[in-house]
């Protein structure tokens, strides 16, 4: 059970954990942190800070179409 | 075309904004009137500062105001948290906190009643200022946040999106085949996540947003009234709301439903199966966690399927499900895979949780680039025709009653108790199969048990907090030191030291209340004051019901949100008397007119017509140590009729009406007889034989009667004018100790009543006239075309009834009792319901025809306050159960056990205006209404236990008829019972009424056996293997041993000839035919009594 992970992130900038040993699947690219499940989830909980993927991050109201008639 | 659900609202108000948008109660809302308040809530809310992604929380009661707060928070850009109003404040803060929300959307009538921290709380009804420009959905804007129990020991708030969320709706507008002509019904509360879809579906496809009651989601009667009033098509259930629906008598008349969604726990085929012969609808068992927007699996339940658990079906629109094998060690069986569920409504993640996140929501390699797979921790099987079946948990996760629970967060609520250093938590099934949160705990102290219920209280919702609290010293581990919560020893169910009411004081009024109705809601004897509602079996979905059952019988609404806190009896009586000094019962002023009584009033109209009638008379029985002097007997009455005016009140006609008139000393009527031994009931009978001058007070007569032996008796007859069978229990035991503490030559301390009789009348009169109205058209229509009770035998009737009347007497073995009793358990039914129940199937299967009233005493003190009263309160209550021939005797006990409670809780129609307002012309050859009555004595409804020498002793008193049949039973403490049916012998022969009596035996036995069986079908003989089983539990009774086997020799057991002549009394009794003593020395077994009662049966069956 004492399998070695690494940190992986997709292109909306959110993290998981993937066997260390396997290619990140489509979309995914290594964050370059690699360790134990735990480890790996404790760095994630360090780097991951603003959970919003990132499509949903840009722009506030300033941006925003308005729906209102 | 739009896809998101806050664009297909608005496109749909566009393109009919006159169309009916949101159905509530008799309140209709448009869509463009939904769509205005929408919009200024969500002006509201910017100018609140809510932008994109902002959290708004919830707390608004279902209906329209909530449609347009979760609409207007949407449009605002921001995500709905919904607030479980039923969570304890501290919880909503820690939620509100965790989510980050600054803004609590509510209304006036449904504001938390508590603060709720630093968050600005907004009625949605309020005015808003300004239009503002509000920014569009996008699908991967947050939509709601809901909060699900945390194994972290917080919860944790799942992040939904627009498109997940959206995707999940739409799908089920295509699979359930939803148009505007659909009724979805809206009950479940919002804080789960399938509350959803009833909400927005409606709205994608024109129809209207459909509320239930405000209980639907917690009480079955409550759902099937919903749906009946609201003509209900879909319908989405948790399998525990399910079953008590499936319970429910009327389900039948939910004509309108054509769908049925399960979610949330497993279902099985059996259950389907029972809601199928109910009604004719779809079934649909959906699946899926919070975590993938509702929903993620589906599947048409198959009505060829008569068993086994449903399957979740398979993946819908836009979603996927991947298969791996589970980690190692999780299951032994290598079958079950873990299921990972991958597509559009795979969820953003838990708010702020990044680490935990990461763990669950993984790479998925197979869908489109960068997308992820949900990790449910739910074990399936793939089944040959690719539909999955759950088969269980991963981890520790359990759900109850839908609730999904992580043990792990009661385990830290309770560890953060400081005297708690270690606890665990799992579930438990109790002997009756009801599952129960259970605690585990070592403790500095023994007596911080007690108290962490209430420690949890105040930080989870209820659903969380355990029923049972243990103790250890230790908690089991496995060999890695974790919690081995298999290896937990069975739970602690004794409770905390009970029985303690206080030092000699008797409980009060308020706590006896909630111990009966306890009882009769838990089907549990033994209560005490410190009993908790949930550790003897009590569950949040009974929690309603309890608050109807303590109005019904206290007068006093309670807010069941008290009750989830409050839930030891203790605590409860506490509640009650809360209630009542908020709204008092006010006595009249000094030198008022002191007003009659409905019931008073027809005593005295009935007495006028034939006057000094001995019809309306009560005897009370009190026996007292020979040795008391009829000097101090005398005194004792003195001073009873000093604590209660009703005993010392004539009633006189003058200008103004009937008035009550209170002497101040009238006297006490005490006369004292010597008699020989069998003498007694000569006395008794002659002062039944004579009614009173109603213009004299007082209104009742005692005779202190001596035989010689060591007792002698008190005879009271009152007048039912100033007195019912409550009134006479209260006297008895008021006198006996009086006399015994005179007798002692100590100063007795009678309590005198706060109020008088009078002013309970006043207040019963000055009930509002709508109430009264509301139970009168109750009663109109329930009663309406109510045919008379006849049976084939009756003579023909003298024109005027006439009260000529006689009795039969009968007792009903323990074991026939246990039998019949246990088989109303099972069914759910009191003792009461199920006699009840067996009588009307009786008269039914006598030629009665299945549809008649039967008249039922309720005690009529309807407020605790009127508990310690002396007075006639007693109420009849007209029961029609309208069975049918064909009904299975368990559902029988159901419709019975209905028209009870709603009966019962009509019964402030005093029975004079309910029987002029329903019976049609006035027939003086019968007892309007009701042809027969039912009467339980001893069960705090219609009057004292009755002891057997006192029935002997009231044996040669003559019998009026108060209708055709009465019924009468009492128990005896070994269990047996006793019982009376008394007739009106114009009407009915002694035949037909000794045929009711063997009957009555008989079909106890033979609907205990088989309570399946069809009310009808039963005329069938029993099949001899039950007669077996019936003699033998006489046998073991008779002699005292459990291991008598049918073919044992009853006298090589300790039998005497005595003995069996009793056991043979007992099998008449059941069976109704007479075995031989001879034919029973024949063949002394069980067996071979078991054999000729066969023979006998069948023999007098086929010669009918």
């Amino acid at each position: 059970m004492n399998r070695t992970y690494q940190v992986v992130v997709n292109q909306e900038e959110q993290y998981s954990i993937w066997e260390a040993d396997r290619r990140p699947p489509d979309g995914w690219r290594a964050d370059g942190f690699t360790g134990g499940r735990e480890e790996c989830l404790r760095h994630i909980a360090e780097v991951w800070t603003d959970m919003r993927p990132l499509s949903a991050r840009n722009g506030d109201e300033a941006a925003d179409a308005s729906v209102a008639s | 075309m739009p896809a998101l659900l806050p664009e297909l609202f608005l496109d749909r108000a566009r393109r009919h904004p006159e169309a009916p948008a949101v159905r509530s109660g008799s309140r209709v809302v448009t869509y463009r009137e939904l769509e205005s308040a929408a919009r200024r809530v969500a002006g509201a809310l910017a100018a609140h500062g809510v932008r994109a992604e902002s959290t708004v929380g919830i707390h608004v009661p279902p209906g329209p105001d909530l449609v347009a707060a979760l609409l207007g928070t949407w449009l605002a850009g921001g995500c709905y948290v919904p607030l479980d109003p039923m969570a304890p404040a501290a919880r909503l803060r820690e939620v509100l906190d965790l989510a980050g929300a600054r803004i609590v959307l509510t209304t006036a009538g449904g504001a938390p009643r508590e603060p709720l921290g630093h968050a600005v709380v907004w009625d949605v009804s309020r005015p808003a200022g300004g239009d503002r420009p509000l920014p569009a959905a996008a699908p991967d804007r947050a939509a709601y946040m809901i909060f699900t129990s945390g194994s972290t020991g917080r919860p944790k708030g799942v992040v939904v999106e627009h498109a997940g969320i959206a995707n999940r709706v739409r799908w089920g507008v295509r699979a359930l085949g939803l148009s505007d002509a659909d009724r979805v019904l809206q009950k479940t509360p919002l804080a789960f996540d399938a509350a959803g879809w009833e909400i927005f579906a409606p709205l994608l496809c024109g129809g209207a947003v459909t509320f239930g009651r405000p209980d639907a989601g917690r009480d079955a009667a409550e759902l099937v009234r919903s749906i009946r009033e609201q003509r209900a098509t879909v319908l989405q259930v948790v399998p525990t709301m399910l079953r008590l629906l499936a319970n429910e008598p009327d389900l039948a008349s939910c004509r309108s439903l054509r769908l049925i969604c399960c979610a949330g726990e497993p279902l099985h085929a059996e259950l389907c199966q029972r809601v199928l012969r109910q009604l004719d609808v779809q079934i649909l068992n959906t699946y899926g966690p919070t975590e993938c927007s509702i929903d993620a699996l589906a599947g048409w339940f198959d009505p060829a399927q008569a068993s086994g658990p449903v399957p979740i079906g398979r993946p819908i629109d836009g979603a996927r499900a991947v298969l791996l094998p589970p980690d190692p060690g999780v299951s032994d069986d290598p079958a079950p895979r873990e299921l990972y569920l991958g597509g559009v409504g795979v969820a953003r993640g838990y708010h702020g949780e990044a680490a935990l996140t990461a763990e669950r929501f993984l790479p998925d390699p197979e869908g489109p680039p960068g997308a992820r797979l949900y990790r449910t921790g739910d074990l399936v099987r793939p089944r040959p025709d690719g539909t999955l079946e759950f088969v269980s948990r991963a981890d520790d996760q359990v759900k109850l009653n839908g609730v999904r629970i992580e043990p792990a967060e009661v385990e830290a609520a309770l560890a953060a108790h400081p005297d708690v250093t270690e606890a665990a938590v799992r579930v438990v099934t109790d002997g009756r199969g009801t599952r129960q949160l259970a605690a585990w705990v070592v403790t500095g102290r023994e007596s911080t048990v007690d108290g962490l219920a209430d420690h949890l209280r105040r930080r989870l919702p209820p659903a969380m907090v355990p029923a049972l609290f243990t103790r250890l010293d230790a908690l089991p581990r496995t060999v890695s030191g974790k919690t081995d919560r298999a290896r937990l020893p069975e739970p602690d169910r004794t409770g905390p030291a009970n029985g303690a009411v206080g030092e000699g004081v008797p409980a009060s009024t308020e706590t006896r209340i909630v111990m009966s109705v306890w009882r009769r809601l838990l089907a549990v004897d033994d209560i005490g004051p410190d009993d908790d509602f949930y550790r003897l079996g009590g569950h949040s979905l009974l929690m309603t019901r309890l608050a109807a059952d303590l109005r019904e019988a206290t007068g006093l609404a309670l807010d069941f949100r008290d009750l989830h806190r409050a839930t030891t009896v203790r605590a409860q009586a506490r509640l009650l008397r809360e209630a009542e000094q908020a709204q008092p019962i006010e006595p009249l002023p000094p030198g008022a007119r002191l007003p009659l009584s409905p019931a008073q009033e027809r005593f005295w109209v009935l007495d006028r017509m034939n006057p000094a009638s001995p019809e309306y008379l009560l005897p009370i029985l009190t026996w007292l140590p020979a040795g008391v002097p009829p000097e101090v007997v005398e005194r004792a009455l003195a001073l009873v009729m000093g604590c209660h005016d009703v005993l010392r009140t004539r009633y006189v006609m003058d200008a103004d009406g009937l008035a009550a008139i209170v002497e101040s000393d009238p006297g006490v009527p005490l006369r004292v007889e010597r008699v020989s031994p069998s003498g007694i009931g000569k006395v008794v009978a002659a002062e039944l034989a004579e009614g009173f001058d109603l213009a004299v007070a007082p209104l009742f007569r005692a005779t202190l009667v001596h035989d010689g032996g060591p007792e002698q008796l008190l005879v009271l007859v009152c007048h039912h004018i100033v007195c019912d069978g409550w009134s006479a229990r209260l006297l008895d035991r008021q006198i006996a100790e009086t006399v015994a503490v005179l007798a002692a030559g100590r100063t007795p301390t009678l309590h005198r009543p706060a109020l008088r009789y009078p002013d309970a009348v006043a207040w019963l009169r000055a009930r509002p006239a709508a109430e009264l109205a509301d139970d009168l058209a109750y009663w109109r229509e329930t009663l309406d075309g109510l045919p008379p009770l006849e049976l084939p035998t009756a003579h023909e009737r003298p024109a005027r009834r006439s009260l000529d009347g006689a009795a039969i007497a009968f007792e009903l073995p323990a074991s026939v009792v246990d039998g019949l009793l246990a088989a109303g358990r099972d069914a759910g039914a009191t003792p009461y319901v199920a006699f009840l129940t067996l009588w009307t199937v009786l008269l039914g299967r006598a030629g009665g025809g299945w549809d008649f009233g039967v008249g039922v005493p309720h005690a009529g003190r309807s407020r605790p306050e009127l508990h310690e009263l002396v007075g006639p309160f007693i109420e009849t209550v007209v029961i029609r159960s309208r069975l049918a021939p064909e009904l299975p005797f368990a559902e029988a006990l159901a419709r019975v056990e209905r028209a009870c409670r709603e009966g019962f809780a009509r019964h402030g129609a005093p029975f004079e205006i309910v029987a002029d307002a329903v019976a049609g012309p006035r027939d003086l050859s019968r007892t309007p209404l009701f042809q027969t009555q039912f009467t339980m004595a001893g069960d705090g409804l219609a009057g004292p236990h009755r002891r057997e020498r006192d029935v002997a002793v009231l044996s040669e008193a003559p019998t009026a008829a108060r209708t055709d049949l009465a019924l009468t039973l009492w128990p005896y403490p070994d269990g047996r019972y006793g019982g009376a049916i008394e007739y009106a012998a114009t009407v009915y022969a002694r035949g037909t009424v000794e045929a009711l009596v063997a009957g009555f035996g008989a079909l106890a036995a033979r609907f205990a056996a088989e309570p399946t069986l069809a009310l009808n079908v039963a005329d069938a003989p029993p099949p001899a293997a039950r007669h077996e089983q019936v003699i033998l539990g006489f046998a073991r009774d008779l002699l005292k041993r459990d291991d008598i086997a049918p073919d044992d020799d009853v006298f090589a057991c300790g039998g005497t000839s005595l003995l069996a002549a009793r056991l043979l009394w007992n099998v008449q009794s059941a069976f109704g035919v007479e075995v031989p003593l001879r034919a029973f020395f024949d063949r002394p077994t069980v067996a071979g009594l078991a054999g000729e009662v066969e023979r006998l049966v069948r023999a007098e069956f086929d010669g009918q």
